[in-house]
């Protein structure tokens, strides 16, 4: 059985429509994004070199699921609207939060006009406000954050999408888990143990990990 | 009419006046120059940055005991929770542009759910301000402004817009009738670590010698502050009551010192 902590995580599960796993999750000063590697069509699989990980700036990454050209294309598109806002703001980047809502409006928006097939996990760090009081820190655009989004232009602050669905996912269990039991950067390398192991069960062959913490390695 | 114009291209500008996105040959925009002329006709407007927040003041010019305005300022504005503005110059112009400032705060509320930063707002409101100079045949709009906001990068900040569409960051500043005279006062007074009380005491000294006036009162002066005390950033229009009672510790105070 592959457990994290208390919580028993063996579980059977059944591909879903795209049968692409992404995931996604945040510590102690840590956030970390995790994705399979494969691209098929129908019942044959194509590749399992893909890389669906796409690093938007140094403070954000964005893992990307669904229609191989959609997906390249949109992440490319938000990758480049960001560095745009960071020129016209003398270097000031977007926050996660501010990226992430950006996001999901150009999704909301495409979704009647032009729509994109891509579900997308997005984490980043963003440094404390130097010019906020410690006490009104860590608030919704400082430290690290997940954002859930998907093609209809949903958002929310928590994570997985596809086969990985029946995995983890209960964000009771693995908000408080996550943060009192792997608060440490040690704790990272328990954390790829716990998804490649649940992902295998899943049927899902490779992964990548990028990883953002304080120190954005 | 320009015969009360004293400039010496007085018959070379006369050619280049009447069009708005045209160059003098002295490379002169005459249509832009007007505009601040118009502007130093109008109320002055004091902005004076403290550690703990913003403080400004402006001069009314309408004044009648039979103006029925309470709850409406003619100076001080507020464009978003964390922003405001004084203005100075034509009102009407004014109105168009803080509707414009308010609609682009807006707009990036929607889209990134965070507060604008206050340099973004101002220099998107300039592009705005500089397209009336280049293209169009409209001329530009005759106000300057003076904008106080908070955000979670800069903290507290002042800055100043003009009808050319340039803007600039300030520790203290003032646009507006005798704005030069009132901007040797803060050169001199303005230092480092003034708290906010501070601020409003040397708002009130700047106005008190530069505007020609028989007696300061509530009737003619507005004060606001953007501060931050918790979590939110606040706009406040000061009462008329508050005022009085500001300007009467200031005199107070003035009568010792002077």
């Amino acid at each position: 059985a592959i457990t994290a902590g208390d919580v028993d995580l063996t579980h059977k599960s059944r591909a879903t429509i795209m049968g692409e796993t992404l995931l996604g999750l945040v510590g102690n000063g840590w956030a970390m994004v995790a994705a399979d590697a494969s691209a098929a069509f129908s019942v044959i699989k194509l590749k399992d070199t893909e890389d669906k990980i796409f690093e938007l700036d140094s403070h954000r990454v964005m893992a990307a699921a669904g229609e191989p050209g959609d997906r390249a294309q949109f992440c490319e598109y938000v990758r480049k609207n960001l560095a745009l806002y960071a020129y016209q703001n003398q270097g000031l980047r977007l926050s996660t939060h501010g990226c992430a809502h950006y996001i999901r409006g150009q999704l909301a928006e495409a979704i009647r006009k032009d729509p994109q097939q891509v579900n997308l996990l997005l984490v980043g760090y963003d440094a404390p406000s130097e010019v906020l009081t410690a006490a009104e820190q860590p608030d919704e655009e400082s430290g690290p954050s997940l954002y859930f989004m998907d093609y209809l232009g949903n958002v929310a602050p928590y994570a997985v999408h596809g086969a990985g669905l029946r995995l983890l996912l209960h964000p009771l269990h693995h908000g408080p888990l996550v943060r009192e039991e792997h608060g440490s950067r040690s704790g990272q390398a328990d954390h790829a143990a716990v998804h490649q192991g649940s992902a295998i069960e899943a049927g899902v062959e490779q992964h990548q990990l990028l990883c953002q913490d304080c120190d954005c390695r | 009419s320009h015969s009360h114009r004293k400039s010496v291209h007085i018959i070379m500008s006369r050619r280049y006046d009447s069009r708005t996105t045209m160059f003098s040959p002295e490379g002169r925009l005459f249509q832009v120059e007007y505009a601040m002329a118009a502007i130093s006709e109008a109320g002055l407007c004091v902005g004076i940055l403290a550690g703990d927040g913003i403080v400004l003041a402006g001069e009314k010019k309408v004044v009648s005991e039979l103006l029925d305005n309470t709850g409406t300022a003619e100076k001080m504005y507020q464009i978003d929770d964390h922003i405001a503005c004084a203005v100075a110059g034509i009102t009407a112009d004014a109105n168009i542009l803080i509707n414009q400032t308010r609609l682009v705060a807006q707009r990036y509320r929607y889209t990134y759910q965070a507060p604008m930063l206050v340099e973004q707002l101002i220099q998107q409101i300039c592009d705005t301000k500089q397209g009336y100079t280049q293209y169009g045949g409209l001329r530009p709009f005759g106000v300057s402004l003076l904008y106080a906001g908070w955000d979670r990068h800069y903290g507290f900040q002042l800055m100043s817009s003009d009808p050319s569409g340039n803007y600039a960051g300030w520790k203290a500043h003032s646009i507006g009738a005798h704005n030069q005279g009132a901007n040797s006062i803060l050169k001199q007074d303005w230092h480092e670590g003034m708290s906010l009380e501070e601020c409003k005491k040397l708002a009130v000294k700047v106005m008190s010698k530069t505007i020609d006036s028989a007696g300061l009162t509530s009737e003619k002066l507005e004060f606001a502050t953007v501060t931050k005390p918790g979590a939110k950033v606040e706009f406040t229009l000061m009462s008329a009551a508050e005022v009085d009672k500001l300007l009467s510790e200031c005199e107070l105070i003035g009568e010792d010192d002077d």
